[in-house]
């Protein structure tokens, strides 16, 4: 009878409270879930913004990254906790003849590069992705590079890069993304959001 | 009866049908166009300021007639002139039949005859500077053919670069209209081909229904004299593309094509390392040669090269450029 009564109590079905405390603690735990998987996305994709006024570009660039607009170029920014290579976004612009074309400036920029970057190569000039409504070209390229730190004994590492570059008022506009081969594909998502917030005024 | 006729039947078929094959196959093997290897072949030849600054100066086709990089083209936008006054050549290529050409080598003049205006150039390093070991280059090459036995009315097909870069090779359907004698080539200097061919496709290859290399498109360029002279890049430093800036000659559309039998005296002479002609750099191109050779002590040579000039314009032209390159050296 005992047996019996235990048995009788641990099949007792639930009440009313405790099924909805039930479907509250699943609840909670989802929206949790949810909660911190959207606050880890926030941080990984965190922005901040930059603006030129005079060359007509807004863009936002991923957060703690290095920023400097000391080159030839309208801005470059740089992710210094990169073990090797800092992957790099660039945005840089060059005067262009109303009879030229992007593939013209782009195998002008290649020319340049080579006889700055070890190894350089062209892989490919191809169409890409309109960018603000205008016509874009994309080169990929690879070239390598080594270890800055002097002491630390390292192969050297390959380097893959692409110029998206769109012809905005007489003026090339080139935006380029270089990492590391290993974490290129990775890394492309970033590349992808910045081109998104890119706005050519 | 019957039989007979069956029996002839059997035998007589396969022997109609093997023939029929035959006969198929070689009208095949006659008309080979390998279109692929030719669009290889055919490379974009960029003339430019100095390999520091890159900034292009003359422009136009070429094609490749060796694997180990030999590539023949026009000379006026190869060697430095005043209309090209660049000092480095850049090859470029398609990677692919639908990309646009990309910058891949370095290259240098081997060898060029203004007069004729046809230059050699051939491949010396990659893009960067690092060089290239030519002996290991399988680049895809054509041949040459006999221009001497084109006639009026064939049928050709052009190929080479119809713009600055911004497309890949392209052909063009066209026919032999004539041809046009010179005093040292006799009755063909020149080709005159009827097509659409745009300057831009100067020095590329124009192709019998073989897949063999006739002759050359040939149109002189000039930034004076030019239909068309685009202005594409801020040549002077200024941050402005303007009427400042040195512009691109394009010549106007091509009638006319330099016989490939002028190419192979310039291969051969590649292949034994001597130069056939060098003139001065001089901006006027003659396209007639100076006259016969003159001698002031060595009255016997002149009949040795009136001998080799008529053996050079007939078929033993190979074997007769050794000799005549030997006896020219003296």
């Amino acid at each position: 009878m005992a047996l019996f009564g235990a048995n009788a109590a641990q099949n007792r079905p639930l009440t009313r409270l405790q099924r909805w405390a039930h479907y509250l603690t699943m609840l909670t735990f989802g929206l949790g879930l949810l909660y911190g998987i959207n606050m880890l996305q926030s941080l990984q994709t965190a922005t901040i913004g930059y603006v030129d006024v005079r060359a007509g570009i807004s863009v936002r660039y991923p957060v703690n990254w290095l920023f400097d607009d000391d080159g030839s170029y309208i801005f470059r920014v740089r992710d210094m906790t990169r073990i090797g290579y800092k992957t790099t976004l660039q945005i840089s612009v060059r005067p262009i003849g109303t009879q030229s074309s992007a593939e013209i400036v782009l195998n002008n920029l290649a020319l340049q590069r080579s006889t700055q970057l070890n190894q350089y190569r062209t892989l490919s000039i191809t169409p890409a992705s309109p960018l603000n409504d205008q016509p874009a070209v994309a080169m990929t390229y690879l070239f390598t590079t080594t270890e800055v730190d002097a002491a630390l004994e390292s192969l050297p590492i390959v380097v893959l890069g692409r110029d998206v570059l769109v012809i905005l008022r007489g003026q090339a506009v080139i935006i380029t993304f270089t990492s590391d081969v290993a974490t290129f594909d990775q890394d492309l998502a970033i590349f992808d959001r910045f081109l998104d917030s890119l706005e050519l005024q | 009866m019957a039989v007979t006729s069956r029996l002839l039947t059997l035998v007589i078929l396969p022997i109609l049908t093997a023939l029929l094959l035959g006969s198929v196959q070689v009208a095949f093997a006659q008309t080979n166009f390998d279109i692929d290897r030719i669009q290889r072949a055919t490379v974009l030849v960029l003339q430019i300021r100095s390999f520091d600054d890159g900034v292009i100066t003359c422009a136009g086709s070429g094609t490749l007639v060796s694997r180990d990089g030999l590539i023949l083209t026009n000379a006026h936008h190869a060697v430095t002139n005043s209309d090209c006054p660049g000092q480095a050549l850049i090859i470029a290529m398609s990677a692919s039949m639908d990309q646009p050409p990309i910058a891949r080598y370095r290259a240098e003049v081997t060898n060029a005859n203004l007069g004729l205006d046809l230059a050699l150039l051939r491949i010396t390093g990659q893009l960067d500077g690092s060089p290239v070991d030519n002996t290991s280059f399988a680049l895809p090459f054509v041949e040459l053919a006999d221009s001497s036995s084109v006639a009026t009315d064939e049928t050709i097909r052009i190929f080479g670069y119809p713009n600055m870069m911004q497309s890949s090779v392209e052909e063009r359907l066209g026919t032999i209209s004539g041809f046009v004698s010179e005093p040292s080539a006799q009755d063909r200097a020149w080709i005159k081909i009827e097509s659409d061919v745009p300057g831009m496709m100067t020095g590329g290859g124009i192709y019998n229904a073989n897949g063999q290399l006739i002759g050359v498109p040939t149109t002189i360029a000039s930034a004076t004299t030019s239909s068309s002279c685009p202005v594409l890049e801020d040549t002077n430093g200024d941050g402005l593309v303007n009427q400042n800036d040195r512009c691109v000659p394009v010549g106007g559309f091509i009638n006319a094509a330099r016989p490939a039998n002028f190419a192979r005296l310039l291969l051969r002479g590649a292949s034994l390392g001597l130069s056939l002609s060098q003139a001065p750099i001089d901006p006027q191109f003659a396209t007639t040669p100076g006259g016969e050779p003159a001698f002031s002590r060595l009255f016997f040579l002149q009949p040795c090269v009136m001998g080799c000039q008529f053996a050079l314009s007939t078929q033993w032209a190979t074997p007769a450029a050794s000799i005549c390159f030997s006896i020219t050296r003296i």
